[in-house]
C-alpha cells in the first residue's frame, strides 16, 4: 500500500484537507499549522513560543477535531505536581464494599496534549512530562502504562513573563522536534479573525483524517527518499553549528557555545520527509531542509555571552549559517 | 535519465572548451614571447615548452573539473527548481539497492520534469573567460607577426622586435665605476683637501666629459654633502638641477675666481648663505674656481671663523694651522688685517647683498657652463675685496664665545645643584603625615561607566541588576568560580 502512487496522492490530499479544516478556524500562522502537522506525522513534539491569545489552544483543538484525536490541555503552574499530569492511584470502593487502588489516568493520556506555559511548572513536573514525551510510557507504582500513538505534546512558553518560571533545560529542549515561533497576525489576518469571531455561527470543523491514517502517513514518511547530497547538506549544517568543529561556520565559532546534537540532523531529515510528503513529493529536497532548519535547530543551539551581548538571536545565527552553506555537488 | 545524459554531455563539452581555451592561452605565451624578443634572444624550444605546459594544465584542470552525472543532475535540479527530484531519481536508478519501495513512484514523478526541462536554461552556452584570453593572445600574436612583416618584409622570428640601447647602459656603468675610483683614491691616506684638489684637477682637464658629482664621505670628516647643506639650500630653486650631479658640477667649475668669496660667505650665518650674496659674488661665481669644494669643508670653515675671531681681537692668526691649506692661504686667503679692512669695507654693502640672492643662485645654477680655466690665484684679490660683512662680525668669533662662557658657568652651577639634589634624593627616607579636618567625610567614588568582561571576578552584583536572560549564565559562572576556589 505504501509503495503506490495512490498512497502518495491520498496522504497528500488528506494533509491538504487537514490544513484546510484548520484554516477555517485559525487565520494565518501557516508555518505554525504546518509545523504542528509535521511534528504529529513525524512522531515528534513541538514547542510553541508566543504571547498568549494567538490561538495555540484553538489550534490544538481544531487539529484534534480534524483528525478525530483526543486532546487535552494542562495549564502548568508552580504548584502543579507530576501526578496531576500522569495520573494517580485512587482508592475505589466497589458495590460489595471492598476497596482497591485504581489508576486514574492524567491528562497526558491523550493523542494531543497542550502543555500550556510549560516553563511555569517546577523541574520535577516538567521532567515527568518530558519523560512521557520521550518514552511514551507512564509509570505509576509498579505499573507502566503505554501512551497511545499518535502522541503529540504541544508545549507553549511565554517569552515575556519570565519571572518565577523555570526555563527548560537544554537536554529537555532537545526532545522537541520543532520549536515554532507564533507571531502576531497581520492586519488582514486580524480583520479576518475579528469577522469570524463576530459571526453568529462558529465554523464547523469536519473530520478528514483518523488515527490510522495518521499512522499510515507516518510510515509512508519513513519511506521518502533522500539523496546523498541532501543528506550531506543536513549533516554539514549540523556540523557547522558546532563551534569546536573544523567545519564550523565563522558565526558559530563566534556566537554559539554548544551546537546542535545529532538529534538535530535526525529531526531535520525526519521533518523534511513529512514536508516533502505534504507537497506530494517522495524525495527530500534541499529546499525542505532550508525551510525546516530554523524550527528544527533554533532550540538546539546555545548561544554564548557574546551573542547575548550583541543581541544576536539563534535565528539570526542560523540564517547566516544556512545562507552561506554550499549545497555541494558530487 | 536521458535528460541527465544530454546535460552531462553538454556540461562536459563546455568544460572541455574552457580548458582548451586555457591551454591555448598558455601555449600562445611561448610564440608571443618569441615574436617579441626573437630567436636571437630566446630559444625556439620555448614555444614547445609553453605548448606542453598548456596541454598539461588543461588536461589536469579538465580531469578535475569534469562534472559527474550526479553533479549535473543536481545542477539542473537547481536550475529548473525541481526540488532535487531529478538528482534523487538518477542516484537511486544507479543504486537500486539503497532504494525503498517508493523509488519507482518517485522516478515516475521525476521523468516528466526531466523531459520538459530546457537544457539551455540549465546549462547556457557561455564563452568562458579563458576563451577571451585566448582570443586576445591570438590577436596579439597576429599583430606582432604583422609588425614583423611590415618592418622586415618577412616572418622571420630571428631578430628581436624591440631593440635595446645597450651602450647607454654601459655608459652609466662606466660612470659609476669612475665615481668609485675617485672615492678610493680619497680614502687612502691623503688629506681631504688634497684629495679634493686632486680630483678637481682631474675634473678640470678638458678630456673629462663629465665632472665628478658630489664627493663621497671622507673618512673621519664631515660628509661634504652635509657640509654643503647650508650652501646648497639655494640650489633647489635652480631648475633641473639635482644635488648629486649638477651641484657637484657647480662646485667643480664655478668656484675658480670666487673661491675666497665663497669661503667668506660661508662664514656668515646660514640665512645669509642661503639667500644673500655679494653682488660681486655673482661675477665670481660665474667665474667658477676649484677652491669651492675646499671652502665647503667644515674644517676650513671653522678655521675661517677662528681667523675672523682673531682678526676682530687684533691678534695674529695661528701660523701653519693646516699644512694642507698653507698654500691656499698664501694664494687666496687675505691676511687678517686685510680681512678686517675688507670686512669694514664691505659692511656698507651689506644691505644690498640680501637682494642679490637670487642672482647668486642663478649664477651658481649656471656654474657648469662657466669657463673652468680660471685659477685659484685669480680669485684671491677679487674675493678679498668683495668679502661680505659677516667676515669680521662672525657670530662664532666675537659674540657667541662670551655667551657660551656665561652659559657654561651657568650650566656648571646647575650641574652642581643637580648633583646635590641627586645625593639628597638617594638618602631620602621617612614618613609622611597628612592631617585632615575632623569632619565626617563621604568617601564616594564618582560614577563612571566602565565596561567589564564577564570573566572579571570579584564584583558583587545584585540579582535584580542582571537581566533575566543572562542570570543563568551568570549563576553558572559564579558556581564554576566557587568550585574552582574549593578545589
Amino acid at each position: 500500500m505504501v509503495a503506490s502512487e495512490q498512497f502518495l496522492q491520498t496522504v497528500t490530499d488528506q494533509m491538504k484537507l487537514v490544513r484546510d479544516e484548520i484554516g477555517k478556524v485559525i487565520v494565518g500562522h501557516d508555518d505554525v499549522v504546518e509545523g504542528v502537522i509535521i511534528a504529529l506525522v513525524a512522531g515528534g513534539h513541538v514547542l510553541l513560543e508566543g504571547v498568549p491569545g494567538l490561538g495555540k489552544t484553538t489550534l490544538l483543538r481544531t487539529l484534534g477535531s480534524a483528525m478525530h484525536l483526543d486532546d487535552s490541555r494542562i495549564q502548568f503552574t508552580p504548584d502543579l505536581m507530576p501526578a496531576d499530569i500522569v495520573g494517580s492511584m485512587v482508592l475505589e470502593a466497589d458495590s460489595l464494599g471492598s476497596k482497591e487502588l485504581r489508576f486514574q489516568p492524567g491528562p497526558i493520556f491523550a493523542h494531543l496534549v497542550l502543555a500550556d506555559e510549560i516553563n511555569r511548572a517546577t523541574p520535577r513536573t516538567q521532567s515527568a512530562l518530558l519523560e512521557a514525551m520521550q518514552e511514551r510510557t507512564v509509570t505509576t507504582g509498579t505499573t507502566t502504562h503505554q501512551l497511545e500513538d499518535p502522541f503529540l505534546v504541544m508545549a507553549t512558553q511565554n517569552p515575556l513573563e519570565m519571572e518565577g518560571t523555570y526555563p527548560l533545560p537544554e537536554a529537555q529542549l532537545d526532545r522537541f522536534l520543532l520549536k515554532l515561533v507564533v507571531r502576531y497576525p497581520t492586519k488582514q489576518e486580524m480583520e479576518e479573525i475579528v469577522d469570524r469571531t463576530m459571526a453568529p455561527q462558529s465554523p464547523v470543523v469536519h473530520q478528514v483524517m483518523d488515527r490510522e491514517q495518521v499512522l499510515d502517513a507516518r510510515r509512508g514518511a519513513h519511506e521518502v527518499l533522500i539523496a546523498p547530497h541532501v543528506r550531506d547538506f543536513a549533516i554539514r549544517l549540523i556540523l557547522s553549528t558546532q563551534p569546536e568543529r573544523e567545519e564550523a561556520h565563522a558565526s558559530a565559532k563566534k556566537y554559539i557555545r554548544y551546537g546542535s546534537s545529532p538529534r538535530g540532523a535526525q529531526a531535520l531529515i525526519q521533518a523534511g520527509r513529512v514536508r516533502s510528503l505534504m507537497r506530494g513529493r517522495l524525495n527530500v529536497s534541499l529546499a525542505d531542509l532550508r525551510e525546516l532548519a530554523l524550527p528544527a535547530l533554533r532550540h538546539r543551539i546555545i548561544l554564548n555571552f557574546d551573542a547575548h551581548a550583541e543581541g544576536k538571536t539563534a535565528d539570526q545565527v542560523l540564517n547566516g549559517i544556512i545562507e552561506s552553506l554550499p549545497e555541494g555537488t558530487r | 535519465m536521458k535528460a541527465v545524459e544530454r546535460a552531462h554531455t553538454r556540461a562536459v563539452t563546455q568544460v572541455t572548451f574552457r580548458e582548451i581555451a586555457l591551454a591555448g592561452t598558455i601555449a600562445l605565451l611561448g610564440p608571443l614571447l618569441v615574436a617579441v624578443f626573437g630567436t636571437d634572444w630566446l630559444p625556439v624550444g620555448l614555444i614547445v615548452v609553453f605548448a606542453a605546459a598548456g596541454l598539461m594544465a588543461g588536461s589536469y584542470r579538465w580531469s578535475r573539473r569534469r562534472p559527474s552525472h550526479y553533479g549535473v543532475a543536481q545542477h539542473i535540479d537547481s536550475a529548473w527548481e525541481t526540488d532535487d527530484q531529478i538528482s534523487t531519481a538518477y542516484y537511486f536508478a544507479l543504486h537500486p539497492s539503497e532504494a525503498g519501495p517508493l523509488v519507482r513512484v518517485q522516478r515516475e514523478q521525476a521523468a516528466p520534469l526531466a523531459a520538459s526541462g530546457d537544457l539551455a536554461l540549465a546549462l547556457p552556452l557561455v564563452i568562458p573567460r579563458s576563451g577571451y584570453a585566448f582570443a586576445t593572445m591570438l590577436l596579439l600574436l597576429l599583430v606582432l607577426l604583422g609588425i614583423r612583416y611590415g618592418t622586415q618584409s618577412s616572418f622571420s622570428l630571428q631578430p628581436p622586435l624591440i631593440p635595446i640601447e645597450a651602450p647607454a647602459l654601459y655608459a652609466d656603468a662606466g660612470h659609476e665605476l669612475r665615481r668609485e675610483d675617485s672615492t678610493e683614491v680619497r680614502s687612502h691616506g691623503e688629506e681631504p683637501s688634497q684629495s679634493l684638489r686632486k680630483e678637481n684637477k682631474l675634473e678640470k682637464s678638458p678630456n673629462t666629459a663629465e665632472p665628478d658629482p658630489v664627493p663621497d664621505v671622507i673618512e673621519g670628516e664631515t660628509p661634504i654633502g652635509d657640509a654643503l647643506g647650508e650652501g646648497s639650500s639655494a640650489l633647489p630653486e635652480v631648475e633641473g638641477l639635482s644635488i648629486d650631479d649638477e651641484f657637484g658640477d657647480e662646485l667643480v667649475g664655478g668656484s675658480g675666481e670666487g673661491g675666497e668669496e665663497q669661503e667668506d660667505s660661508e662664514s656668515r650665518d646660514p640665512s645669509q648663505q642661503s639667500g644673500e650674496s655679494n653682488p660681486d659674488a655673482e661675477a665670481g661665481s660665474t667665474g667658477q674656481g676649484a677652491e669651492n669644494e675646499t671652502s665647503n669643508d667644515l674644517l676650513s670653515r671653522l678655521e675661517d671663523a677662528f681667523r675672523n675671531m682673531l682678526s676682530s681681537l687684533s691678534m695674529d692668526p695661528p701660523s701653519g694651522s693646516d699644512p694642507g691649506d698653507s698654500s691656499e692661504q698664501q694664494s687666496g686667503q687675505p691676511s687678517p688685517a686685510e680681512g678686517a679692512k675688507s670686512g669694514q669695507k664691505t659692511a656698507a654693502e651689506a644691505p644690498d647683498s640680501g637682494q642679490s640672492g637670487t642672482d647668486a643662485e642663478s649664477a651658481s645654477g649656471a656654474a657648469p657652463e662657466a669657463p673652468q680655466e680660471l685659477t685659484q690665484g685669480d680669485s684671491g684679490s677679487e674675493s678679498s675685496a668683495a668679502s661680505p660683512e659677516g667676515s669680521n662680525v662672525s657670530s662664532a668669533g666675537s659674540k657667541d664665545g662670551s655667551k657660551e662662557l656665561s652659559a657654561a658657568e651657568q650650566m656648571q652651577a646647575m650641574g652642581e645643584l643637580s648633583e646635590l639634589f641627586q645625593q639628597r634624593a638617594e638618602d631620602m627616607s621617612g614618613e609622611v603625615l597628612i592631617e585632615t579636618e575632623a569632619v565626617p567625610q563621604q568617601l564616594r567614588t564618582p560614577y563612571s561607566p566602565t565596561a567589564a568582561g564577564h570573566r572579571d571576578p570579584g564584583g558583587r552584583v545584585s540579582r535584580d541588576e542582571i537581566p533575566y536572560a543572562y542570570r543563568r549564565y551568570v549563576q553558572k559562572y559564579f558556581e564554576t568560580l566557587r568550585q574552582k576556589s574549593r578545589n
